[in-house]
């Protein structure tokens, strides 16, 4: 951490740390929303909403129901954000603003649609690029992009319908634990970087964690 | 012709540092979902690091809505240009709809347009002529706020 921080990283950390800081200085005095007096902790006031929400939803500790109840809304909380992606002579589709780069540069007869399984989405095209050159149009993100399951007809992408909540595995890095995105790991929210960082060339995003530990998530396909 | 419910607020800003286009789609996306829940509708332009944005609604929604605004880090130099009871709204079908120059327009997404050069150079030009310049955004033209009338 003795090293200035690459600028982009510092904008992903935008937020998160903050919130991380402010609520564990208040370690052990658990910040509770004061309705009756109409007074928020400042702490509260400072937390971003989504990581608010994973914080409760990750917290191992929480009482019983509190840790999916702030799942679920912090679900709808993205959900909520979603764009709806409009191409000519194809049903609507709502998307996350992380798949822009990936969808501005598929062929036009490209079609994105509900996957059974409601996590995911489906790309499907007579001939799709390969998976390498999909996952370089996405962005670090383009890491939890996967193949669908093969059949006679048209070639089939799954993506997360929420790139910014999912599974996470840990890895060891250089000595450090470092996470990566898993579509069955244990849940955390990821804050995706838009493109790679000359310094980190493999630094993909931060993933927010079991009991408010962050860990820099790594592309799993280093350029450079 | 006022109408004692409905508002309009124009203004522009200065970003603190360039937003990326992801980063622009996640702005609309959270500025949608707020305004939704608001009954809140208008237009946001962005133009190298300058915002330029077009908020109308129930004066109460568009107060709340315009103090988290200016508490929001990511921009500067805040500059009301128009804080005034409107008759209809110009945006009634989005609640962002939004102007950038170039590349949006493969991305598919809904209510996003391409902003002419020559619309933008004139908002960086004379800034102050902002609301009549984004109201020729609007199906209904700029109506009142139309150039010819300032």
């Amino acid at each position: 951490m003795g090293s200035p921080q690459p600028a982009d990283l510092s904008k992903a950390l935008d937020g998160l740390l903050t919130g991380l800081d402010s609520l564990m200085s208040q370690r052990d005095r658990p910040p509770v929303l004061r309705a009756d007096r109409g007074v928020v902790p400042e702490a509260l006031q400072f937390l971003p909403t989504m990581t608010a929400l994973a914080v409760g939803a990750l917290q191992s500790s929480a009482p019983a129901g509190v840790a999916e109840a702030s799942l679920q809304v912090l679900r709808q909380h993205l959900s909520s954000r979603l764009l709806l992606w409009n191409p000519p002579g194809q049903p609507p589709v709502r998307v996350s603003p992380r798949w822009a780069l990936l969808l501005s540069r598929l062929p036009a007869e490209a079609r994105l649609q509900p996957d059974a399984d409601p996590r995911f989405l489906r790309l499907e095209a007579p001939t799709l690029p390969d998976l390498a050159v999909l996952r370089d149009w996405a962005g670090p993100v383009g890491q939890t992009l996967h193949r669908g399951p093969q059949t006679a007809g048209p070639a089939c992408l799954r993506l997360p319908a929420l790139p910014e909540c999912g599974g996470v595995v840990t890895v060891e890095a250089r000595g450090h634990a470092a996470a990566r995105w898993s579509p069955d790991g244990p849940l955390g929210v990821f804050f995706w970087l838009d493109g790679a960082l000359d310094a980190m060339p493999d630094a993909a995003g931060l993933a927010l964690v079991g009991e408010g530990r962050s860990l820099l998530v790594l592309s799993p396909h280093p350029e450079g | 012709m006022s109408n004692p419910n409905l508002s309009t607020l124009v203004y522009y800003s200065q970003a603190v540092e360039p937003f990326s286009e992801v980063e622009l789609l996640y702005l609309l996306a959270a500025a949608r979902s707020r305004n939704r829940a608001e009954g809140l509708t208008g237009l946001l332009v962005y133009d190298e690091g300058q915002f330029f944005q077009w908020i109308e609604g129930p004066p109460l929604s568009l107060q709340r809505v315009w103090h988290s605004i200016q508490k929001d880090p990511r921009h500067q130099s805040l500059r009301v240009i128009t804080d005034a009871e409107i008759p209809i709204r110009l945006f009634s079908q989005w609640h962002m709809q939004f102007a950038h120059r170039g590349g949006s327009a493969a991305l598919h997404i809904d209510g996003l347009v391409e902003a002419s050069p020559d619309v933008l150079e004139a908002l960086h030009q004379n800034p102050n002529r902002a609301p009549e310049i984004l109201a020729e955004f609007s199906s209904l033209g700029a109506g009142p706020f139309a150039r010819s009338a300032v």
